[in-house]
């Protein structure tokens, strides 16, 4: 039996995260995730809580927040993963790049706006990072 | 019932948020001669200044003291050390209901117990729950200890209490259970009503009508004293962003057409901190003249701010009407809504306002786009929504609506009596 395909999905909804919005991203490709695990980390409002809920309800998508890492065996749950998936407001700050990295996990980090530094990657996801339909897009071709 | 000379005066127990405006507004609609309406709190806050006159009660002699149009406050008297003890018991019990979302359960809900009280003392005529996550299920814990003896009860579904949370799996067997034990529903929309008999009610339906009950038109400026849609430049957001709003989506539409909104005033009302910090990037990125408007200190000043716009802009992931939605509709504002309310039910889209999918911003960027450029769009919708809300918000036809309503309700207190008896 394959295992399914595992989607990280920053969780922050603040000043800087935009959990929503990639939640609505999700309603964009759900055909096409209809054979992964999306997990959600670092969920701090009940407000990503219940639209995580609903996501579910509505889509039929494994989708949820883990209780605790323990369910990974103790280990991280970027491991074996297929994507890393967030959108923030103008910094990366905070997110599990490192980790994401250490386990070889595609990335898609979009940013509303540039930092000082921007780099190319950071250019060509601008407009997805305010369009859940095109981030949808970028997901399906980091996931594949 | 009281007797009152040979009048027999019906009391009707509203619970729910007594410093709501929506509350003061449907019984401002409904009170006077008809029947007394006593407000049981479902949390400590000063009730809105426009249920006034009001006056504490705290016994059945008092309801039957209140003046003709006088509005009774049940009086909580339920010691703060007790309340918070008996909060932790039910919490360790697992007897609390599921807190809605965003909010965290807290001893200072008002509990099953007070509710039971207030019943005993007060012996209602029937019970009015307007709201379902804290006044509904505040009410089913009430029949859960009461019985056959907990008067008849009418459910009033604001906005989208049962349409999202019916959805969501904590709260879904109380949902079901709530709509199973209610004896009268009155939704909003008739998308409401569909899914509460799939749902299982039992107890009667009644047509739908909006949770602020109605407006009297004659106090709202006749339509050609206002500036037709097209000369205005405003457009009005509502801000929320949170447990249903998506005022983080409007921004990032806004963003995306930018440079097809230069010209035009953008206010967003009800800003978070992180909505401010997104508009100040805009503002700087784009050039865009955004900036927040504070909360409007009154009903007038809040109403006058829509008179202005020439587009309403509020998205969600679940609504029902939005009063906001019949406000723009008063005031010739076009509205941009989103599929998850029931604003179909009462615009066509495309033709009095847009209604776009609230996960879909380019959607919703081309819709803002469409009402800020198309002239005649925006001054044909604007009277036809007029004649629309005056027909159908209207005070005087809402009034005898809901109080064909109640004496239903009342016929079903007078059959549970008999029946007792």
């Amino acid at each position: 039996m394959s295992r399914k395909r595992r989607v990280i999905i920053d969780g922050l909804e603040d000043k800087q995260g935009r959990s929503l919005l990639v939640i609505s991203a999700l309603y964009h490709c759900r055909s096409e995730l209809s054979d992964a695990e999306i997990r959600f980390v670092d969920v701090s409002s009940g407000e990503v809580r219940g639209a995580v809920d609903l996501l579910r309800w509505e889509t039929g998508l494994d989708v949820r927040i883990p209780a605790d890492p323990s369910e990974y065996g103790g280990g991280s749950i970027f491991e074996d993963a297929s994507l890393y998936a967030a959108i923030r407001l103008n910094s990366l700050d905070g997110l599990h790049v490192a980790e994401a990295k250490f386990f070889k996990v595609p990335l898609l980090l979009a940013l509303q706006f540039l930092p000082r530094s921007a780099t190319s990657e950071q250019l060509v996801l601008l407009q997805p990072a305010h369009d859940p339909a095109l981030f949808a897009q970028y997901l399906i071709e980091r996931m594949r | 019932m009281t007797e009152r000379g040979t009048e027999r005066l019906p009391t009707i127990l509203v619970v729910g948020m007594q410093n709501s405006v929506h509350l003061a507004r449907w019984i401002n609609m409904m009170r006077g001669s008809f029947a007394r309406f006593v407000v049981m709190p479902v949390y400590f806050a000063s009730p809105a200044p426009e249920l006034n006159p009001c006056l504490p009660v705290v016994s059945r002699s008092d309801v039957e003291a209140l003046g003709p149009g006088e509005v009774g406050i049940f009086s909580l008297t339920k010691p703060e050390a007790e309340r918070v003890a008996d909060w932790y018991a039910d919490r360790a019990a697992g007897r609390l209901f599921p807190a809605a979302i965003g909010m965290e359960p807290s001893p200072s809900l008002i509990q099953t117990d007070e509710l039971v009280t207030a019943i005993r003392v007060l012996q209602p005529d029937i019970v009015h729950t307007m709201e379902v996550q804290l006044a509904g299920y505040l009410a089913l814990g009430a029949k859960r200890h009461l019985g056959s003896a907990m008067p008849p009860w009418l459910l009033s579904n604001w906005g989208s209490d049962i349409y999202l949370y019916h959805r969501l799996p904590e709260h879904r067997p109380v949902v079901l259970e709530l709509v199973q034990a209610i004896d009268g529903y009155l939704a909003e929309c008739r998308r409401d009503v569909q899914l509460v008999r799939r749902l299982g009610l039992r107890g009667h339906a009644f047509d739908p009508m909006p949770a602020s009950g109605g407006v009297d038109f004659s106090t709202v400026p006749a339509f050609d004293q206002l500036s037709p849609p097209s000369q205005r430049n405003t457009i009005l957001v509502k801000g929320y962003h949170g447990w249903s709003g998506r005022g983080m989506h409007i921004l990032s539409a806004l963003h995306l057409v930018a440079p097809a909104l230069h010209g035009y005033r953008i206010r967003v009302q009800f800003c978070s901190a992180a909505m401010l910090e997104m508009m100040q990037a805009m503002a700087e990125s784009d050039g865009l003249d955004i900036a927040p408007v504070p909360y409007a200190p009154t009903h007038e000043e809040a109403l006058a701010r829509i008179a202005e716009a020439r587009i309403v802009v509020g998205i969600g992931i679940s609504d029902g009407i939005g009063t906001t939605l019949l406000e723009a509709m008063s005031y010739g504002a076009f509205p941009i809504k989103a599929t998850t309310s029931c604003a179909c039910e009462w615009i066509r889209n495309g033709r009095d306002g847009i209604i776009v999918d609230p996960h879909d911003v380019k959607s919703l960027a081309e819709a803002i786009v469409r009402a800020a450029s198309d002239d005649a769009l925006v001054d044909a919708a604007a009277p036809r929504n007029r004649a629309c809300v005056e027909e159908r918000w209207d005070v005087d036809r809402n009034n005898a609506a809901a109080q064909s309503i109640y004496r239903h309700m009342f016929g079903d207190a007078r059959r549970t009596a008999m029946t007792a008896a």
